[in-house]
């Protein structure tokens, strides 16, 4: 006969095994269809970035990979610059218009509070003016660093460049509190509100949005001619 | 026999007013604050926790005898924290964009204290049949409250139900504004206070 402690030791151990082995049954079956969805939704953002996706306007799956074929083009940057399509550290996705660049979108990754943010951001065909910022991930808090997901904090991006007045690289700012309050107007155009609450995401978005732009600035230069 | 006297009636009905485990309990308030400014994650939420406290209510009474007693509370927690990971895979799997809304609410059902309550309250001394009624029936209960809230929050905070705007342009022409304290927390406290009141009266009359 067993003992009560072993009976309970026996007990937990069915238990776990039952239990990892429906999880991992689920895992598996559930794996391609969830690895698609996260595909398509950093297309969706991709597009989103570039500002080909209407916000007003619903989006089926399929339409997101049509919309993505027909006008995003997946290239890389290599160490001179070049557009290659050979794969490098540097992938670029370039939207054209009749042939010519209209904008591009890189990724960045950015680390907040508890992990990596994860999104693109997209400049104009001058290689300087911001077109749209996306995030696809982040572990955030919601409602304090979370707000990094939301439009109020992306769309602020809009517009903004990426060079000072002289023509030099400086990035976009993220600052604590609001732009109007802290920045002089001949610098506002780099610089951002940053999130309340959330000032450590908001300096980790800074610090990386300029180390990953910095990594592209041998192709952005090369735009901005 | 009508099927208002069947003790599983009883059973799933008490919870939905009476006992209700958001308005009279006060539970499950975390999730309710987090999730109810649109009305589709809301629903979904809902659909997920019932399917949990149903799922969680009938594993545990059908194993009453024999989980040990002096382990009973971490069996309890294993059984629910894996119907809501089966619960979050399968969002992700087919509706990924309501699961990016609802984010880390979902895996946090698994600290939603209805859900452990009704285990140890309910589960554990009853069978599986009555306890499959009291699991939905708590489930439902939390999760209308969270309907009316989220309507509520929805409509006024930003004129729309279920992502359709419904308040007229010409309205906001004439100067009405959104609410906006009714996306915040505070808002939520003042729909669910309401509705508490509201249920106080009721329960008085009847008494």
């Amino acid at each position: 006969m067993l003992s009560k402690t072993q009976k309970s030791f026996l007990f937990a151990f069915t238990m776990c095994v039952v239990c990892s082995l429906i999880l991992s049954a689920a895992a598996v079956g559930l794996k391609d269809k969830q690895e698609r969805n996260v595909r398509i939704d950093k297309q969706k953002n991709i597009l989103k970035a570039v500002g080909l996706i209407e916000p007003a306007k619903k989006y089926s799956q399929s339409d997101v990979e049509a919309l993505y074929k027909r006008s995003i083009q997946s290239l890389y940057v290599d160490a001179q610059g070049n557009l290659v399509k050979n794969e490098t550290s540097k992938p670029v996705y370039v939207s054209l218009k009749n042939g010519k660049i209209s904008s591009y979108a890189l990724p960045f990754k950015a680390y907040g509070l508890w992990s990596w943010v994860k999104g693109y951001i997209a400049l104009a065909n001058d290689g300087n003016t911001v077109v749209g910022v996306t995030v696809y991930e982040h572990a955030e808090t919601p409602g304090l660093g979370g707000e990094v997901e939301k439009a109020w904090f992306q769309d602020q991006f809009v517009g903004k460049k990426i060079t000072d007045s002289n023509g030099k690289f400086v990035s976009v700012g993220v600052v604590k509190g609001k732009v109007s309050d802290s920045v002089p107007v001949s610098k506002r155009s780099n610089y951002v509100d940053g999130i309340s609450g959330a000032t450590i995401t908001s300096k980790g978005v800074e610090k990386y949005l300029k180390i990953d732009l910095q990594a592209y600035e041998i192709f952005s230069k090369r735009l901005r001619g | 026999m009508s099927i208002k006297k069947t003790q599983a009636y009883k059973v799933f009905m008490k919870p939905m007013v009476e006992a209700n485990p958001v308005s009279v309990a006060i539970l499950g308030i975390c999730s309710a604050l987090a999730i109810t400014t649109q009305l589709i994650p809301s629903i979904v939420m809902v659909l997920a926790m019932t399917f949990v406290l149903t799922m969680s209510n009938v594993t545990i009474s059908l194993l009453r005898h024999v989980i040990p007693k002096n382990i009973r509370i971490i069996v309890e927690l294993v059984v629910i924290s894996t119907l809501v990971i089966l619960a979050d895979q399968t969002l992700k799997a087919f509706m990924f964009d309501v699961s990016k809304q609802l984010s880390v609410f979902v895996g946090l059902i698994i600290t939603n204290c209805i859900i452990m309550g009704r285990a140890e309250a309910f589960a554990l001394a009853n069978g599986p049949w009555l306890s499959m009624w009291d699991g939905l029936g708590n489930g439902l209960g939390y999760g209308y409250i969270l309907i009316v809230v989220s309507f509520f929050r929805e409509l006024l905070g930003a004129g729309s139900l279920f992502g359709i705007k419904v308040i007229p342009q010409a309205l906001y022409d004439a100067g009405y504004v959104d609410m906006g304290i009714m996306l915040l927390a505070p808002g939520v406290f003042i729909v669910i206070g309401l509705l508490v009141w509201a249920q106080n009266i009721y329960t008085k009359r009847t008494q």
